[in-house]
């Protein structure tokens, strides 16, 4: 946290002291302890498109390869090497990160915020993302290359067929999407917190209504994924057998957490990106887009049915028919989402004078491209017809068409556009276009003669086929097609970097857009708004002259703020529908906190690598400390005078409490996360008894209920007294709070005494079967959950106790935080004793 | 202990009836939400159980679990859009006395929101028409 001991700069804020209080130490220290969303949207998706150059590459040498057939040029467990990593780079290093990346950069600017909502969570991810990068990549040094795919299969990535390899994969794969859920909590409390004065629901850009979505989704998505790679890592380091049929498990479980992530994770990718698209379009169309409200409809129809579709990834796997004709139903509705987006973006263009610049290019390639790929979606949607392409190049083309088409254009679409506004600088036109139709016709080339590929008969994932097949001609076109989008894509890439190098000065706004970032200088200083903008429609910057009731209100909270705070780091917080203010909210400075945890968890996760398993627990338990250092209660102190003037000027505190917190919001983020991982672990546990001849297997004996019963019973308990708690604190009886929460502690402890007591005491291990490894793993779970609800609770103590008088509202906000954590650790326990004690004695 | 008084707001978010709207806005999409579980429950574990394949009327059990929650989400889908619905009309009032343009928007994507989920809800059921009487 920034200290603030300098008095005299209070009240009379001006820009340069602005500036001071939102910039970084100096130097390489300075670098390492960035906290602000600007910089570290830029790394982030400056390093994900690193790892595009990276899988590009390795797509090239794969074509390289299927260019001819019975080709031996490279081995094929080599070969199995490269598709695994080109598949998984693309997806979890790349397409995500980038769009991620390109959130927390720019969403702050859209909404007229100065940061994101948890400035050093933002930092934690980005290392935490880096991190799992450069763990799967560290197998090719220790020439153990994972080699299962991107989507991992079991039993192919079990314990029993695949090498170390898997957990390099296993392992960077986990930091990444613990990476993802960190970034996605960050954008989607700024985006229902911090939106300017004015932009009430109705007025949000679409481009904010689809990261907002998407980040939704990947709370749901990723998690579930997160739960399966720690379910395999522990098959495959512990000897669990969640996977492994020979011991009770079941491939299939893998593929169904799988793809409740995977069919989600590609609308993930494509929602923002529509976006991208909703936003260009209008600005090169010279006019605001037709259907604003049927878009928001059409991606919260998307963001809901990408989860009940995938089942249709397992079509081949005979799951019972019923199952098979319902999912195939529900699979051909999200046309009629995508459908909506399509023509109210034809609309848009239809009859306007469109400015046929770089970004609209890749715009009008995206719908040649995505239409492509959607139809051919239906088609796979169809039953009989996935039966026969299941596993063919029909399926590579269709899935490269919707993601190369329906994210990559868009994307660059939005890099070109935004490209000014990150630099300063414009993008140089003829490259850009050269790059387009290069990329354009060389993906076309590519692609387009995989669908009778594979109608042919070409299965996708083999190193080479036989030339009797009759497809030499096809693969060659396909190889050659891919070098041309190699090259422009590089040309694109690389007349970027020329144009931020030597590009002519861009100005605020070079395209003449309506959104509230171009109303700034390029690039934008750190704290983006010397004061609040207040919205008035959905084009502030075309037309701000909205009806609003309050309008005299909201520029005076405005007004109120222009360069103010010039002695700490502040945000405005407001209604998440009206978009009203309500509360200053202090933001913290630089800090090196979140490096230093990212760096133990990154220790740990080597360890695992090494089998070292004291020193993982040692880096695990390093980075828990430093977490609760991060965590510690302090007193804010800001000073007095300038805390003053800026309650009188806006007439809003400095602390928010309840739903106007975005601590509190924060906390439902990680319940959200927390509950979602334990459903994944309830989901797997009744998947595997649903398939298991005798439950529990093995004719094991049913669990005991004494010890465990009586553990979550003072769980139970535990409720009562936090009811107490919350009573006594609207009471304002200092006693009866401070005693709850001792008791909450306390009560904690015994079930966590109790539980690790019945686990030690059951007469089996986790090891036995599928059966116990889920029962112990779902325990360990509940542990870790009611630990971490003891260590919210416990801190909220020193605050009663040392200072009572201060800090009331902060401590307001940790006894909510901490409520709200011990509400869902009761919950979860109640659902853990029911599917694992009590179920197996009454079903 | 010092008094922390409950914030207040320059004006609350949504005013008389606000439930209706977050309803009409999320209604839709929660029946479906349950629909869809519920449908593939009776679908892998209703038929790989055996419960699930046993005939009442001609009808496998899970396909008439299949229809029950159909009914029951489209029903709760066309109360959300007529909450939506109902959202339009009348005064919506802040607590400055100003009707909320917010508001009104969230009743009015309620309506196509949740109308969108019901035809959905009953599109992805059709199907199951032709496999009324198997697994």
């Amino acid at each position: 946290v920034v200290k603030t001991e300098d008095d005299q700069a209070q009240v009379e804020g001006d820009e340069a002291k602005l500036e001071r209080v939102w910039s970084r130490p100096p130097g390489f220290r300075g670098w390492l302890m960035t906290v602000n969303n600007q910089p570290l949207g830029k790394r982030y998706m400056i390093t994900s498109l690193a790892f595009f150059g990276v899988a590009g590459v390795m797509a090239l040498i794969l074509r390289i390869q299927l260019a001819v057939s019975d080709n031996e040029w490279l081995h094929p467990d080599t070969f199995n090497a490269l598709f695994t990593m080109h598949g998984s780079t693309m997806m979890y290093l790349f397409a995500v990160p980038f769009l991620e990346g390109l959130a927390l950069y720019l969403m702050p600017l859209m909404i007229g915020s100065r940061d994101v909502a948890f400035p050093r969570l933002t930092a934690l991810s980005y290392w935490m993302y880096l991190s799992g990068g450069l763990v799967m990549y560290a197998s090719f040094f220790f020439g153990t290359v994972p080699d299962a795919g991107w989507f991992a299969y079991t039993p192919l990535s079990g314990p029993q067929f695949a090498d170390r390899g898997l957990d390099f994969w296993l392992l960077g794969l986990g930091l990444v999407e613990a990476a993802a859920l960190a970034a996605a909590v960050e954008i989607v409390v700024t985006l229902l917190k911090m939106r300017a004065p004015g932009m009430a629901i109705h007025r949000m850009p679409l481009a904010v209504w689809a990261f907002l979505i998407a980040g939704v989704m990947i709370v749901f998505g990723f998690t579930p994924l997160l739960t399966a790679t720690m379910m395999l890592e522990l098959d495959r380091t512990l000897g669990t057998h969640f996977f492994n049929p020979l011991a009770g498990g079941s491939s299939l479980l893998w593929q169904h957490l799988f793809w409740f992530f995977g069919h989600p994770e590609v609308y993930i990718i494509f929602i923002p990106a529509t976006g991208v698209l909703s936003t260009v379009i209008p600005v090169f169309a010279r006019r605001p887009l037709v259907g604003y409200a049927l878009i928001v409809v059409a991606l919260v129809v998307m963001g809901f049915l990408s989860f009940g579709l995938w089942v249709h990834h397992m079509f081949t796997t005979g799951l019972p028919q019923l199952s098979l004709i319902f999912f195939a139903g529900a699979s051909f509705m999200i046309a009629l989402a995508s459908g909506v987006q399509v023509f109210a973006w034809i609309a848009t263009l239809w009859g306007s004078r469109p400015s046929y610049q770089t970004p609209l290019l890749y715009v009008l390639g995206f719908f040649f491209i995505f239409v492509i790929g959607g139809i051919t979606g239906v088609m796979v949607a169809t039953i009989p017809f996935d039966q026969q392409v299941h596993d063919t190049y029909f399926i590579v083309a269709h899935l490269h068409y919707v993601l190369i088409g329906g994210a990559v254009f868009p994307m660059l679409a939005g890099l070109y556009y935004w490209f000014p506004k990150i630099t300063g600088k414009l993008p140089g036109e003829p490259w850009g276009k050269a790059a387009f139709w290069l990329t354009f016709i060389g993906f076309n080339v590519t692609f387009a003669p995989m669908h009778w590929m594979g109608m042919f008969g070409l299965p996708r994932r083999v190193y080479t086929y036989p030339a009797d097949l009759g497809l030499d001609a096809e693969n060659m076109v396909a190889t050659a097609g891919a070098f041309v989008i190699g090259i422009g894509f590089a040309m694109a890439l690389g007349g970027l970097v020329w144009s931020a190098w030597r590009g002519r000065s861009a100005g605020c706004d070079p395209w003449g857009s309506g959104t509230l970032e171009w109303g700034i200088e390029s690039p934008p200083r750190r704290y983006s708004f010397r004061q609040p903008p207040v919205v008035r429609g959905r084009y502030p910057l075309w037309q701000n002259e909205g009806a609003d009731v309050d309008a005299d209100a909201l520029e005076r909270v405005a007004e109120g703020l222009r360069d103010l705070p010039v002695s700490w780091r502040a945000s405005l917080v407001t209604d998440l529908l009206t978009a009203r203010p309500q509360v200053v909210q202090h933001l913290p400075g630089p800090s090196i906190v979140p490096l230093v945890t990212a760096a133990g968890i990154l220790a740990a996760a080597s360890a695992v690598l090494a089998e070292a398993y004291v020193l993982a627990l040692l880096g695990a338990m390093f980075s828990a400390g430093v977490v609760a250092v991060w965590l510690w209660p302090r007193r804010l102190r800001l000073p007095e005078r300038e805390v003053r003037t800026i309650t009188e000027q806006t007439g809003l505190p400095v602390v928010g409490t309840g739903s106007r917190s975005t601590a509190w919001w924060g906390a439902v983020g990680l319940v959200t996360i927390l509950g979602t991982a334990m459903g994944s672990l309830v989901y797997s546990y009744f998947y595997l008894r649903l398939y298991s001849e005798q439950w529990p297997q093995d004719g094991l004996a049913l669990p005991e209920l004494m010890a465990s019963g009586i553990g979550y019973a003072l769980l139970l308990v535990s409720a009562g007294v936090q009811v107490w708690v919350s009573r006594s604190f609207r009471r304002e009886t200092m006693r009866g709070v401070i005693g709850g929460l001792v008791g909450i502690v306390l009560l904690g402890l015994g079930f966590i005494g109790l539980v690790v007591w019945a686990l030690v005491k059951e007469p089996t291990l986790p090891t036995d079967n599928a059966y116990t490894s889920a029962l112990f793993v779902i325990n360990w779970m509940m542990l870790g959950y009611a630990a971490v609800g003891v260590a919210v609770t416990a801190l909220a103590l020193p605050r009663l106790v040392w200072w009572p008088s201060d800090d009331a509202r902060r401590l307001r906000v940790h006894l909510e935080v901490a409520e709200l954590l011990w509400w869902f650790v009761v919950g979860a326990g109640v659902v853990a004793f029911g599917t694992t004690y009590v179920s197996p004695h009454v079903m | 202990m010092v008094r922390i008084a409950r914030q207040r707001t320059l004006t609350e978010p949504v005013g008389p009836g606000g439930w209706g709207r977050w309803f009409a806005f999320l209604g839709g999409a929660g029946a479906w939400t349950v629909h869809i579980g519920v449908a593939y429950v009776a679908g892998e574990f209703g038929c790989v159980g055996g419960w699930g394949a046993q005939q009442v009327m001609g009808v496998t059990v899970s396909a008439w679990i299949v229809i029950a929650v159909t009914v029951l989400a489209v029903v709760v889908a066309l109360a959300a859009t007529w909450a939506g619905y109902r959202g339009l009309g009348g005064r919506v009032v802040s607590e400055t006395g100003h009707q909320s343009d917010a508001a009104k928007y969230l009743s009015w994507s309620g309506l196509m929101l949740s109308g969108l989920f019901a035809v959905i809800i009953i599109g992805q059921s059709v199907p199951i028409v032709s496999h009324l009487h198997r697994c």
